[in-house]
């Protein structure tokens, strides 16, 4: 099996569908105070799949709108701006990467994980007052790197999968045993050939290891984001394993018994409501 | 308490049966409430059964099975399984 480096990652990845110019466009204003409503909702009305996905989530029960909204910018309007470009970006980046050359990976499966990270994260974010926005994202593309894995060296990640099956690991540790790389150090390759934001970069680059200096409390976010997400069970795989809990991360949430059933319950009820939709 | 679903080699002798085991023509291989035990474990297996729904804890106890107790952090995964199956065992109430 050959091991890979951090250039051969680099070199393949001009070969990765690359995303909608409008998600790239959210992706890349997601720190900028002025974002003209109007003309994002043009560019988002030009997709008719985004438009419909879009909606049927704004539509959906956990958002209790009176009205039903049949026009993006009618979403903008009712739901506020943020809520509606998350469910944007997720409606936009749960189409990408559809095909599948790798035996035993499970693209559904990995977007359910995604889903309910993201939805998590915005939870604990709002528990904390963190940027909600930011958590979200942040969550949907923690494991991003995985995709570019999987679709640079499907046959290598085959390998790791089933090197997972028999050692009964977390994925970062059947990548760097398998490949010679994790998901972490191709999801920040990607993140800087997508010109992500140095914070959304970091929260990639440190959701496995938020306790070192300098990883950010985004990091922290997403890393116990991640382990509630598996914990809840979310992504259907059988042999689901919840990965090692950072004290540090988990200590910096503050999460007491009544606040982590607000957020447990809270995740469970928006992914049973968008899961569907995304992944429908 | 919601029923689990274990994968097949997770099942430990001494688990009780949540629902009907069936095999895939519909036939009830084992009634709910049978504890099982290694004998019937290793005939599941050359039955085709993959998944086995079983009482209790036994999901949460096999999603946290990496968890190292003699881990400074360990406290940290403790509290989240923790709240969860408080979580689950109210969600119902």
């Amino acid at each position: 099996m050959s091991r890979l480096g951090y250039d051969d990652i680099v070199q393949n990845l001009d070969e990765l569908p690359s995303l909608p110019a409008v998600v790239m466009e959210l992706l890349s204003c997601i720190d900028a105070e002025e974002v003209d409503i109007a003309v994002l909702a043009s560019k988002v009305a030009q997709d008719q799949a985004l438009t419909a996905k879009t909606l049927r989530l704004a539509n959906s029960a956990i958002y209790g709108l009176q009205v039903r909204v049949t026009t993006i910018q009618q979403a903008i309007t009712y739901l506020g701006f943020q809520a509606a470009r998350n469910l944007i970006t997720a409606a936009a980046l749960t189409g990408c990467f559809a095909s599948n050359r790798c035996a035993g990976f499970s693209h559904p499966a990995f977007w359910r994980h995604s889903i309910a990270t993201a939805i998590c994260a915005k939870e604990l974010a709002r528990h904390v007052r963190f940027n909600q926005d930011y958590a979200f994202t942040a969550g949907l593309l923690h494991d991003v790197g995985r995709l570019v894995l999987v679709s640079c060296f499907p046959d290598d990640y085959a390998g790791a999968i089933a090197w997972r099956g028999t050692h009964d690991t977390p994925w970062i540790d059947a990548e760097r045993a398998v490949l010679g790389i994790d998901h972490v150090a191709a999801g920040v390759a990607l993140a800087e050939h997508w010109n992500f934001s140095a914070t959304m970069r970091g929260a990639i680059e440190h959701h496995h290891a938020p306790e070192l200096q300098g990883a950010g409390f985004l990091a922290s976010v997403i890393h116990v984001a991640d382990a509630i997400a598996h914990a809840l069970d979310l992504a259907c795989i059988a042999d689901e394993l919840v990965p090692p809990v950072s004290a540090v991360a988990w200590h910096a949430l503050r999460l007491d018994e009544q606040s982590c059933r607000r957020v447990l319950a809270q995740t469970q009820t928006q992914f049973d409501a968008m899961a569907p939709v995304l992944l429908g | 308490m919601e029923n689990d679903c274990l994968p097949l080699a997770q099942v430990r002798a001494g688990m009780v049966l949540a629902t009907d085991l069936r095999d895939k023509g519909g036939h009830v291989l084992l009634p709910a409430g049978t504890t099982l035990t290694q004998a019937l474990l290793d005939r599941l297996a050359g039955q085709g059964i993959d998944t086995v729904p079983v009482h209790g804890d036994a999901r949460l106890d096999y999603l946290f099975r990496r968890l190292d107790p003699t881990s400074p952090d360990a406290w940290a995964a403790r509290a989240l399984k923790d709240h969860l199956r408080a979580w689950r065992a109210g969600a119902g109430e």
